[in-house]
């Protein structure tokens, strides 16, 4: 019943531009905040962006990671012969938790007693032919204390270890093979969604893997916790929900019926909840024209943008990013299987739409329009 | 004597003719309303109507099915025919009521008569068109289908009252008509599906390392972007007297990226194979002459 009640929220939340329109006959008027929002002035962008950098990982994932990794490490290592020798944390693709994994892991040295191997890689290798024998060459590699403390390993993105072109898998079917062989070594692996539906799908892999962790959605008042630096810091109040939100919420304060919405479009899930919060956040002008009066920030209910008319060629690109993670263009043309002049033009188109972020020659979907990606990919045939 | 009696014989038959003739003008009287000019502009209008009531139906559909979420798409286009079967026989009974007294006995009468100007005259076409409302219910093919209709391949775009077009690989568009139904065999590659088997097909020389050639045929089909990596992948491999015949039978995504999917894999896999350097069959194998 309670899943069905969430459903239905969920519907509303995501459709709720169209019901209400139509119920509420001056929607503007009624619905929108009376005082005229503008975009951030640059200096308060600026204090927003260092605060969002300084923002700790989500402690309730940091929880869900580590609960996971403990229970499953202690099994091995009572019983290393029959236990699985392997846990995979399984996140959204838009959503990158090697970090969290490398912190629970810091002090695993010295508090297991065992040695910890961490794959160094924070890209994928620029040569794809050389996957193979760059992790046969980090798994050779002697530990560096004592050697026969158990050994842990660490993938900490496993979407760096493939690429979805003819000689990018080696390096899936070279780790395949160890999992298989090599119970004397637990993994850890990290990888997002549709990685790990498109590696299961043409290898199997999880047949080979031991335990599959996937995030619990973050609920309202995890999130609430996780912003309150932000909010504290730059003084950010909240908007009268929309008349929906009222409806369904009944009597509860702005601040809560805003981070219930926010939840429920982000679907727990903390990269599109901070993306949405952030898009959520604007400036509101003071009152009369004195100089020296501040505006406020002013947070608006979360909503999340809808996507551009997009072609058959776009979704295949797209797919691909979120099968990637995080790619460079030239390697997402060759997985592609296209001209880098035809991929960069596509690109750009999608840039400029505000799907695609370019950082350091990196390619990432905006993590705010991966659920209705998900959606639109899902309804055009793609496993997603 | 013999005479007068075949005179009397042939002024018998003269009146009955005369009277089957006024019998049948009468008839057709009864049968057709007045035609005035008022009414054939009517029907000129109800006409217009028509063909402009199909076409804006048509468009509506397709430009419905292209734009929603493509698993809806051939659902959609179902639609046409149906449609356009209602916008006809509304048309056809209201240019009969227009011009034809239909009462009970009269339309008996226009039955009967519509069904022997049909059977002699109209034979094929009537053929044709109850095909295709056969067709409709029994589904042999749909719009977005891929068929094969004798020697014509192509996927359905369009499902009219008399036959089908199909638009073929090279941009050809082919019209068959429905009573081909009766006669031939059809194949039907989706079937209302939006994935179609693709095979691509590969030939080597016998001595082939036919491992590493599957293990290329799976890796191509894995990777290509348009495969459907829900539905079966097979690699199929038969010995004939030339070589050896490796078949790669996959799904893409969507049944109209066929040629371009089979281009993508076999581009994909020669590829791999020249950095194998695997031998292709030799068909002719002539000696040197040695004098």
């Amino acid at each position: 019943m309670s899943t069905m009640l969430k459903r239905f929220k969920t519907w509303i939340f995501e459709s709720r531009s169209f019901i209400f329109s139509w119920y509420t006959k001056d929607r503007h008027q009624l619905q929108e905040p009376t005082k005229s929002l503008v975009e951030l002035p640059s200096s308060i962008r600026e204090k927003l962006i260092a605060a969002t950098n300084r923002l700790a990982d989500n402690p309730a994932d940091t929880e869900a990671i580590r609960t996971s990794i403990d229970e499953a490490f202690e099994q091995w290592r009572d019983r290393p012969k029959t236990a699985e020798n392997s846990i995979v944390i399984l996140t959204s693709p838009v959503m990158i938790v090697s970090r969290i994994i490398i912190t629970i892991l810091e002090n695993w040295t010295s508090q297991k007693q065992v040695s910890v191997k961490v794959l160094p890689w924070n890209e994928r290798p620029a040569d794809i032919d050389s996957l193979e024998s760059k992790l046969q060459q980090f798994l050779a590699e002697e530990p560096a204390e004592n050697a026969r403390q158990p050994e842990v390993v660490v993938i900490p993105n496993l979407n760096w270890c493939f690429l979805r072109s003819m000689d990018g898998l080696d390096g899936i079917d070279y780790l395949q093979k160890m999992l298989l062989h090599d119970s004397s070594r637990f993994w850890i692996i990290a990888t997002g969604q549709v990685s790990w539906n498109y590696l299961n799908s043409i290898s199997d892999l999880e047949a080979d893997c031991g335990r599959v962790c996937r995030l619990p959605e973050i609920k309202s008042d995890s999130l609430r916790e996780w912003l309150k630096p932000i909010v504290s810091e730059l003084n950010i109040t909240f908007a009268e929900p929309r008349l929906e939100s009222q409806i369904l919420e009944g009597d509860k304060d702005a601040e809560t019926i805003y981070f219930e919405d926010l939840a429920s479009i982000s679907r727990g899930i903390s990269a599109i909840a901070l993306q949405a919060f952030l898009a959520s956040v604007n400036y509101q002008l003071p009152d009369d024209k004195n100089e020296q009066q501040q505006g406020v920030l002013m947070a608006e209910s979360p909503e999340l943008p809808n996507l551009p008319e997009l072609e058959s060629s776009h979704h295949y690109l797209l797919y691909f990013l979120l099968l990637h993670g995080d790619i460079t263009l030239s390697a997402l043309a060759h997985s592609i299987g296209d001209k880098e002049s035809k991929v960069r033009k596509q690109i750009k188109f999608l840039r400029s739409k505000g799907l695609v972020e370019e950082f350091e020659d990196v390619l990432k979907v905006n993590a705010i329009y991966y659920p209705k990606l998900q959606q639109e990919l899902s309804n055009n045939n793609f496993i997603i | 004597m013999a005479i007068m009696a075949l005179s009397f014989n042939w002024y018998i038959f003269a009146q009955s003719a005369g009277d089957a003739a006024k019998e049948t003008a009468e008839e057709t009287k009864q049968l057709l309303t007045k035609i005035t000019t008022w009414k054939v502009t009517q029907a000129v209008i109800i006409i217009l109507i028509c063909y402009a009531t199909l076409i804006v139906v048509d468009w509506l559909i397709i430009w419905v099915s292209e734009r929603i979420a493509r698993e809806w798409r051939l659902q959609i286009k179902q639609l046409i025919p149906i449609s356009r079967t209602i916008v006809l026989t509304i048309t056809i009974i209201t240019l009969m009521n227009l011009f034809l007294n239909l009462s009970r006995e009269n339309i008996i009468a226009v039955t009967g008569a519509v069904a022997v100007a049909l059977g002699f005259a109209f034979k094929d076409y009537a053929s044709s068109i109850i095909a295709g409302i056969v067709g409709i219910f029994e589904g042999s093919y749909r719009v977005g289908d891929r068929v094969k209709i004798g020697d014509d391949y192509g996927e359905v775009v369009r499902y009219g009252l008399r036959g089908i077009r199909l638009q073929t690989p090279n941009d050809n568009t082919v019209t068959i008509p429905h009573s081909k139904m009766w006669t031939e065999s059809i194949s039907n590659a989706n079937a209302g599906e939006l994935e179609a088997q693709v095979v691509t097909e590969f030939y080597f020389a016998h001595e082939v390392d036919t491992e590493l050639v599957t293990k290329i045929l799976y890796r191509a089909a894995h990777t290509s972007r348009y495969t459907q990596l829900e539905l079966p992948i097979v690699v199929a491999m038969a010995e004939t007297r030339s070589g050896t015949h490796f078949k790669l039978k996959s799904y893409p995504l969507d049944a109209r990226d066929e040629f371009t999917y089979k281009t993508d894999l076999t581009n994909k896999a020669k590829k791999a194979f020249a950095k194998y350097q695997l031998a292709y069959p030799r068909l002719l194998e002539i000696e040197p002459n040695k004098e």
